[in-house]
């Protein structure tokens, strides 16, 4: 397994290769003028030029390219050409929100969704089946900004149980983690259901009920386990685009998170953040892949890691 | 590792797309001084009998729309931070609550005819909350801070060409001597951007001050940390509050002031309403006009309407044809109904604009608004050869405001036969085909362009030179109309030569009525300024020019 780890870890390389080149020069062929909007609307043309050669944006493409990667291999993301503070600083603070709201929004969500996939598979074509679907499309179909709004007219304006805004607290946390979890507990109960069904199908089921095994534990010790490997990758994607930071919960919440940074960052063309954000998610997803491949394993010791 | 590349590629464009959908929002509405202006009252608020104020000892929350940019006010270019700016520190002049010049940190002034030289007296007995004396030394830092193009800092084109030096006359008393005669120099150092720090900042450098300001005003800087909030707390010693310094009586009364405010930026108009009415934020501004009745309804909140100084034009390319005719910039105007401008686009939160400045802008001269007549409009259209009217775009950033108005004044001119295709474009993407522009007005790319504007040194220069000057067009300033009169100029250039008031009066009069009747654009709204309080919260509103007005404020048990 470690060999396995390993190896994948060196796979990764490339793939970060890629990413880092494309990115770097995807986000300078958008238009707008970084050095612009650094020097400010009334600066005239050499002030502008005086703030290129500032931003060390005035050097060759190729060059800027070189120095980028020179930096990245030492841990330097560069300055923000917006904040003009280092990009790991202004990375850092919003990461740890975005964190925060991500382990509570997918640890919640997680656990209701699988639950009630698991109830609605069991009893398929029942009424626990219908309730446990209606809710789930439900949870799909309603926007998010939409279920932020009515939690916050709810819970902060009506019974005042919360806070309508922040990220100082685990009460702040409260309602921007139901919003932000509501879509996701859906799909995986839809995942976790048809899963179910499937499984529920096999000849080791069947096997398990004529011993005589109660249902309870021919579903969660027998059907559950395998069922859960489609569910593992669904959790994990979810897992990488909520680390990515959610713009819509994050400005219903004035939540100070990566998604917002981001947005931000594009908006005034600050191309080393655009770039470190950019490669962070990649890593995310990298490293969320590689967990999930060794989980199948772990639930399914016929899955060979290799 | 196939899956992994397109998991990856997946992510890239789900970024990017999440990025391309959040364009639109922040940065259009705090662009450089393109925030809102009418008449109309505050909303009659709570009193509290002298003395019984609770303020200094409350700790109160400010929802503002963005977030602050900077703290070095002569690194600013929005309104809003130039709003928390002014409450830590203050400038050699500022204004009262309807922002008429009133001195600050300088006691008076006396200017040469030709308005070269402008010798300033200083206020006695001041200090900077770092202990600094305020004195002609610390004067003259700052003055020469704002005359130093090298420092790189966006408001330096304030001043930087018009300083030349700065003398030390005595301990409290400065000479300034300019290049070339500037009448608008007092209300340029009311100007936001133009508040006075500590030299010991100075010293340190650019990135001191835009971190952590120290000034000489009625709050102390605490922390900011962005995105999330900015914190002030209240400084007790402010000379304001000292009647023997303001030389009679104290510019606030005793118990005036918050013990700290929050300031949060919350981008979202819904979330900044319900934080106002769960009482998580005691003050928002601005309110978003559809949430204005619902507010005052609300017996908890008190909501507050003032006239501004912001205006909203329609720009036209006039060095480009059909524009570059009279008649069809006329057309254009009388075809556009402002008053249904107002009530449509702007909620009724607006009035119709009457000259290219607003009102409460000094030398201020109104004019009739071109009254909404299509006849008029079609047969001046076929009097300039285009009796089936003709194709045009607007350009703007994409913002929901920017495409409401597009829309409107799309479906306007279609009455008339003009058809427009509305360009909405991100704001950088705009900022580049518009602004970052060095060629004639008949070879650039734009022929209509939205804009609002406001002149924050509440005097006519710098209401009118930004915009419709020849020097001014771009990639210098702002004459995106490319609206070329000599005769405009040279009244501008009049009344910056002179200090003399009525003689800068008739100038800018002139050159407004001269601007009217040429309608190089289309002067649209006045939009007026809101705030919404919670309903204990007294005297507490924003300046016209949209700066958050605090300095009075004050609040009941």
């Amino acid at each position: 397994m470690l060999r396995y780890i390993g190896k994948r870890i060196i796979g990764v390389i490339p793939t970060l290769i890629i990413v880092v080149t494309f990115v770097f020069f995807f986000v300078r062929m958008i238009p707008g003028d970084p050095a612009r909007l650094v020097a400010g609307p009334q600066a005239t043309l050499e002030d502008v030029e005086v703030v290129r050669e500032e931003l060390g944006l005035d050097k060759p493409i190729h060059e800027q390219y070189i120095n980028y990667v020179a930096g990245l291999l030492k841990g330097d993301l560069g300055t923000s050409l917006r904040t003009k503070r280092p990009v790991t600083v202004e990375i850092s603070n919003r990461y740890a929100n975005t964190a925060k709201l991500t382990l509570m929004a997918l640890t919640w969500s997680t656990i209701v969704g699988i639950l009630l996939g698991v109830w609605s598979g069991r009893n398929r074509s029942k009424w626990q089946d219908y309730t446990g679907m209606t809710l789930a499309v439900s949870g799909i179909s309603l926007p998010s900004f939409w279920v932020g709004f009515m939690l916050i007219m709810i819970f902060s304006v009506r019974l005042k149980w919360f806070p309508t805004t922040g990220a100082d607290s685990f009460k702040s946390l409260i309602l921007p983690s139901i919003a932000l979890g509501s879509s996701i507990a859906a799909i995986i109960a839809r995942f976790t259901r048809s899963s179910i069904i499937e499984v529920l199908k096999d000849d080791y089921v069947r096997t398990a009920r004529a011993k005589g095994l109660k249902e309870n534990v021919v579903v969660w010790k027998h059907a559950f386990r395998n069922a859960m490997i489609s569910v593992v990758t669904v959790v994990g994607l979810q897992f990488g685009f909520l680390l990515g930071g959610s713009v819509v919960t994050e400005s219903v919440f004035a939540f100070p998170g990566l998604g917002s940074l981001l947005v931000e960052s594009v908006n005034y063309r600050d191309y080393p953040a655009i770039q470190s954000l950019i490669l962070i998610f990649s890593l995310h997803f990298v490293v969320i892949n590689l967990i999930v491949d060794v989980l199948y394993a772990v639930l399914n010791p016929e899955i060979q890691l290799s | 590792m196939k899956k992994n590349a397109k998991k990856i590629c997946a992510l890239i464009l789900a970024s990017a797309m999440a990025a391309l959908t959040g364009c639109g929002g922040g940065s259009s509405d705090k662009a450089a001084e393109t925030t809102a202006a009418a008449a109309a009252e505050t909303t009659a608020a709570a009193t509290v009998a002298a003395g019984e104020s609770v303020s200094q000892d409350t700790d109160i929350v400010a929802a503002t729309l963005v977030d602050f940019t900077t703290m070095d006010p002569m690194d600013t270019s929005d309104t809003l931070s130039g709003g928390i700016q002014r409450l830590m520190m203050d400038g050699l002049f500022g204004f009262d609550d309807e922002m008429r010049i009133i001195p600050m940190l300088a006691t008076g002034y006396e200017a040469n005819d030709d308005a070269t030289e402008f010798t300033i007296k200083l206020r006695e007995g001041i200090q900077f909350s770092d202990g600094t004396p305020w004195n002609a030394e610390a004067a003259k830092a700052n003055l020469d801070r704002w005359a130093d193009k090298t420092l790189g800092l966006k408001r330096t084109t304030l001043l930087c060409n018009v300083l030349k030096n700065t003398e030390i006359v005595d301990d409290y008393t400065v000479k300034v001597t300019l290049e070339s005669p500037f009448g608008a120099f007092i209300p340029t150092l009311a100007h936001p951007a133009c508040v006075c720090v500590s030299p010991k900042v100075i010293e340190k450098g650019n990135e001191e001050a835009a971190k952590a300001p120290v000034g000489t005003g009625q709050y102390t800087f605490v922390e900011w940390v962005a995105g999330e909030h900015a914190t002030i707390a209240l400084n007790k010693d402010w000379w304001g509050y000292d009647a023997e310094i303001c030389g009679g009586t104290a510019l606030v009364d005793p118990d005036a002031g918050f013990k700290t405010i929050t300031f949060k930026p919350v981008s979202e108009n819904a979330t900044r309403v319900a934080m106002l009415q769960s009482g998580d934020a005691q003050l928002i501004w601005p309110v978003p006009t559809e949430s204005i009745e619902a507010l005052r309804g609300d017996s908890n909140v008190a909501v507050g309407q003032e006239e501004g100084i912001v205006v909203r034009y329609l720009m036209m390319n006039n060095q480009k044809a059909p524009f570059n005719d009279v008649r069809v910039r006329q057309a254009i105007n009388y075809a556009i109904n402002k008053e249904a401008y107002c009530a449509v686009v702007k909620n009724g939160v607006a009035t119709p604009a009457t000259s290219v400045i607003g009102p409460a802008v000094q030398y201020y001269k109104g004019n009739d608004v071109y009254a909404y007549d299509i006849e008029k409009a079609k047969s001046l259209l076929a009097e300039a050869g285009y009796p089936d009217g003709f194709t045009t775009s607007i350009m703007c950033a994409s913002t929901t405001s920017n495409l409401k108005q597009c829309e409107f004044l799309q479906q306007q001119l279609a009455q008339v036969g003009i058809t427009v295709e509305i360009n909405a474009l991100e704001s950088a993407v705009v900022n580049q085909k518009v602004q970052d522009v060095n060629v004639p007005g008949a070879e650039a790319e734009v022929e209509m362009y939205v804009i609002g504007w406001s002149p924050s040194t509440g005097d006519a220069d710098w209401g009118l030179r930004p915009l419709l000057a020849i020097e001014s067009e771009p990639p210098m300033s702002y004459n995106i109309c490319y609206y070329e009169n000599e005769e405009v100029d040279q009244l501008l250039k009049d009344a910056l030569s002179t200090a003399d008031d009525a003689k800068r009066a008739e100038a800018y009069a002139k050159a407004q009525d001269i601007i009217w009747e040429e309608s190089p654009l289309v002067c649209l709204a006045n939009d007026a300024n809101t705030w919404a309080t919670s309903k204990n919260m007294v005297d507490v509103k924003v300046f016209p020019d949209n700066c958050i007005n605090l300095r009075n404020g004050k609040m009941s048990k």
